[in-house]
Formats: structure tokens, sequence, C-alpha cells
């Protein structure tokens, strides 16, 4: 009796428009450092209320900084996050280890199109992917890029593009 | 359907003025193990109705021995509750449901904290020998009338040491439920047993200070409200059957001989979905999102009610 219609089979995220939570306690913004700027309207919108700005490139580093950091936040803590897709991903992933619920996680728009993607034969993730289908950085073969994406990797799922008639190769498309 | 089996009432205990605890032996063999939080329904046969009301499991999860129950004597009780206090005796055999569970605790947090209203202590007291096992952080906050539904105190007092804040309102003062909730760290997730005045009263507090919903977690207690008596059409078959003030749509659908799946009996958990094809609705659930409530097309006939004289349904 239960109603499965199922909407959509894309697992590709949305990015809504990103408004500052007025209810939380601490507003916390951590950005790649070419990105810092893009939550420059909402830094401002937080000037009055207790908030940090991080920006970072290095997700281990990053890690260690957010690690001693939580013990010092209230649980009303919003986060933003503005960078690459497959960065902003990266510090979700590392936001949820130390206990943050998606909730309180919110993205802005990712910078570029470009898209990590993670090959299914070979298990390597190649970054920066503009176009497919791309040659996979771990084994060479030709992967066509789906919509399927992992949040935990932040990584959209690749195939050998093609397999059943290798030579024939369709031109690369930008996402 | 969902499974079910016998098992034989070996002990009762009355542990407080208004709770008896229920020890149920298997028949044959072993039950199953269950997962901290979970719930058995248990069918009481009477001779109007056969009444199936769930109770949380409060024995520790891993004992296949034996499983144990707390009822309350319910104000307004619409039978079940007087049944297993006035009718059931050690030795008589009781049909239950496997254990299911609506009401986990969520492991990825970093602190638990349990907030019990009078017997809503039960599906708490299979957490915390699963909570001692991994070594979780928690605390048990436990409201209750003195005398009346504090069973339990004095074991959890001497179990929990300094994790145990009693409030016993006819003694002590009230719990401060923005005290409770506020200088927690990111990561601490709460747990709401009880009346739904304590639940409101929660998810209030959370809201006045910004603490994202998510935190937030509840089992209210199952069972359906009366209403006003209304018809019902199956579609498929054409069959009318009345629903009473007293019973449930689900009640009276299995008292005609059909069977829904269902699970909880309580609004919660989605199983008994069934399509609506005429008449207006008085949702009563908490599994239906907004847009399908408004659609009316769907019900939950385990709680819901016609708002009219009369539903169709499409089954």
């Amino acid at each position: 009796m239960q109603d499965e219609s199922i909407k959509s089979v894309s697992s590709r995220p949305v990015y809504p428009p990103v408004e500052i939570n007025i209810n939380a306690a601490y507003h916390l913004f951590i950005t790649e450092p070419s990105a810092s700027s893009k939550v420059g309207n909402l830094l401002q919108q937080t000037a009055a209320k207790t908030h940090q700005l991080i920006e970072s490139d290095n997700i281990e580093e990053l890690k260690l900084q957010l690690t001693e950091l939580i013990g010092t936040l209230p649980l009303a803590t919003s986060v933003y996050l503005a960078g690459r897709e497959t960065y902003m991903w990266q510090v979700y992933a590392v936001l949820a280890e130390l206990g943050f619920i998606k909730e309180q996680i919110e993205m802005l728009t990712p910078t570029d199109n470009s898209r990590t993607v993670f090959c299914c034969h070979c298990y390597t993730q190649t970054h920066q992917v503009a176009a497919a289908p791309f040659e996979c950085e771990g084994c060479g073969l030709p992967l066509t890029v789906t919509d399927h994406f992992s949040k935990r990797l932040g990584s959209y799922f690749g195939f050998q593009v093609n397999a059943e008639a290798k030579d024939e190769l369709p031109a690369a498309e930008a996402f | 359907m969902t499974d079910t089996f016998k098992v034989t009432v070996t002990d009762i205990q009355t542990v407080a003025s208004s709770i008896k605890e229920f020890t149920l032996s298997p028949v044959e063999g072993q039950l199953i193990p269950f997962s901290a939080g979970s719930h058995i329904v248990v069918e009481m046969p009477t001779e109007e109705k056969t009444y199936k009301n769930a109770y949380s499991l409060l024995s520790q999860p891993d004992d296949p021995s034996h499983y144990k129950i707390a009822v309350r004597l319910q104000d307004n009780s619409r039978g079940g509750s007087v049944y297993m206090h006035t009718q059931v005796k050690v030795g008589d055999s009781l049909t239950i449901s496997a254990p299911a569970n609506r009401f986990a605790p969520l492991w990825q947090a970093k602190k638990h904290i349990l907030i019990a209203g009078g017997i809503g202590i039960t599906p708490f007291l299979s957490y915390l020998p699963e909570f001692e096992r991994r070594g979780e952080d928690y605390e048990l906050h436990y409201l209750y009338r003195g005398g009346q539904t504090g069973a339990y105190c004095n074991e959890l007092s001497e179990q929990l040491g300094d994790r145990l804040f009693c409030y016993d309102s006819a003694t002590s003062p009230r719990c401060n439920i923005e005290n409770l909730m506020s200088q927690r760290a990111p990561g601490t997730h709460f747990y709401i047993c009880g009346p739904e005045k304590l639940i409101e009263a929660v998810m209030t507090t959370a809201k006045q200070l910004g603490i994202a919903a998510g935190y937030i977690h509840f089992e209210e207690f199952a069972a359906p409200k009366p209403g006003n008596a209304f018809e019902l059409e199956l579609k498929s078959s054409g069959r009318l059957l009345n629903v009473s003030e007293e019973e449930s749509m689900l009640e009276a659908i299995e008292k005609s001989g059909i069977e829904i799946p269902n699970l909880c009996r309580g609004g919660v958990c989605g199983q008994c979905v069934c399509r609506v094809s005429q008449g207006k609705i008085d949702h009563r659930d908490t599994f239906l999102t907004e847009q399908e409530r408004s659609s009316g097309d769907v019900i939950m006939p385990c709680v819901s009610r016609a708002a009219g004289e009369r539903l169709t349904l499409d089954i």
C-alpha cells in the first residue's frame, strides 16, 4: 500500500540561495581562499553577531582547527560554506564527523562547474574535471560522468564510455 | 502482515501506583533480540473488539529469554490499559508482534540528552544498557508525578549516579527546559518521550535558542484519539463500514476481515498509508508531509479520521 513514486533518480545536489539563519547563536563561515568574497554579503549581515571567517583549502589543517574550535561553539551554530562543490562537501564531511547536522550547514552556489569524478573501475578520484568524457587519472579509461553524487566523497560517479564499442568516442561536452 | 507470536506472562509487578510491569516469556524457544528503543504491539481480545496497543520494550535488548513492558493505567483509556491492568494474570498467554523500532538512538551523536515524562521512561530503559556498552556520553532527565508515575527511580539512581536528574512534581522544583538545553556543544541530541505538552515545550525552547530541529527526536504516545463516527466506503469492493466514535479506521477495517500492513498504529511509521478517492480528511498523524496532507488524497487510517460523514478509500 506504500506509494512509491520516485520523482527523480538524480542525486545531484541543488544549491538554493543562502540566507543568514537569524535564530543561530553563532555564524561560522568556511571558504576556499579564492571564494571568500562570495560570503561578503552574508558576513556583513552578521557583523553585529558573533561570527568567524575561516579561509583554508587544506582539509587536513582545517580538520585540526575545527576540532579545537568546536569545544567553544554553541549547539545553535550555523555554518556557511563557499568554494568548489567538492571542497564544500569535503568540509561538510569533516563537520558531520564532529557532530554537526545537515540543517546547520549551508552551501553557496559552487564557484565553478568542475566536478570531482570517482572512477568505478579503479576507484581513483580525478579532480577539476570540466567536460566528459575525460581520461581517468588512475586507469586512463575514457569515462562518462553521471549525475550520481556521493556526498561522502564529494564526487560524481564515472564509468567507461561506450565500453561495447571502444573506438567510438563521443565528443567531450562541458558540464 | 507482520509476524506475531505467543508469549506467556510470567511476572507482573506494580512499579508505581498507576504502572504495572509485565514480564513476557516465550511459549517455546527464544524471543528475538531487539534494538534500543523498540516496541511491540500487544493484542488484547475482548468481546467487543481486539485492542492492539504498542508498548516500548524495557528489558535488555540482547536478552532473548524474556521481554518486559510497562503499562500505565490511562485516565481516558480506550480499553487497552484497563485490559492489561485488570484482565491479564500471571500464566496468561498473549499474542505480540515482532519488535519494531521508530525511536532508535542516533549513534553519530556526540552526546545524548534523554528527557522522559512519566511512563515515557520506558523506551529509554532499553537505551541505557546499550549506551553503557558503547561508552556513550548521556544524561537522563526524568520528570514524573511523585508516587504515581515515578517508577524505576531508585534503581536508575543506583545505576546512573550523576547522569540521572529527577524532577518529582510533588516535591522538587520543575525542570527548567531552557537551562537544560542551553550551553550544549554541537553534536548534542535531545530525545523526548512523554506527553505532547513536554514535547512542545522542548520544541519551542529549541526554536528560541536557535537549535536546529534535527537535534530533537521524540516518540509520542501512540494511541488514536476518538472522534466523530463516520461511514467508510471501500472503493474496490463497494463495501460500507461504520467507524464508531471510539474506534480507529484501521480497527474498523481489520474488524471487517481486511488486513492492511501496519506497524506503529500511532501515525508515525507510514506503513498503513491508504489512498483516498473521496471525502475530507482530518489528518492526525505525524508521518505525511504538508504537501501530502493538503493534496487530500492520502491518509494514515491508524489515527486519522473523516472530517465529514463519509470517506471513500481506494482499497
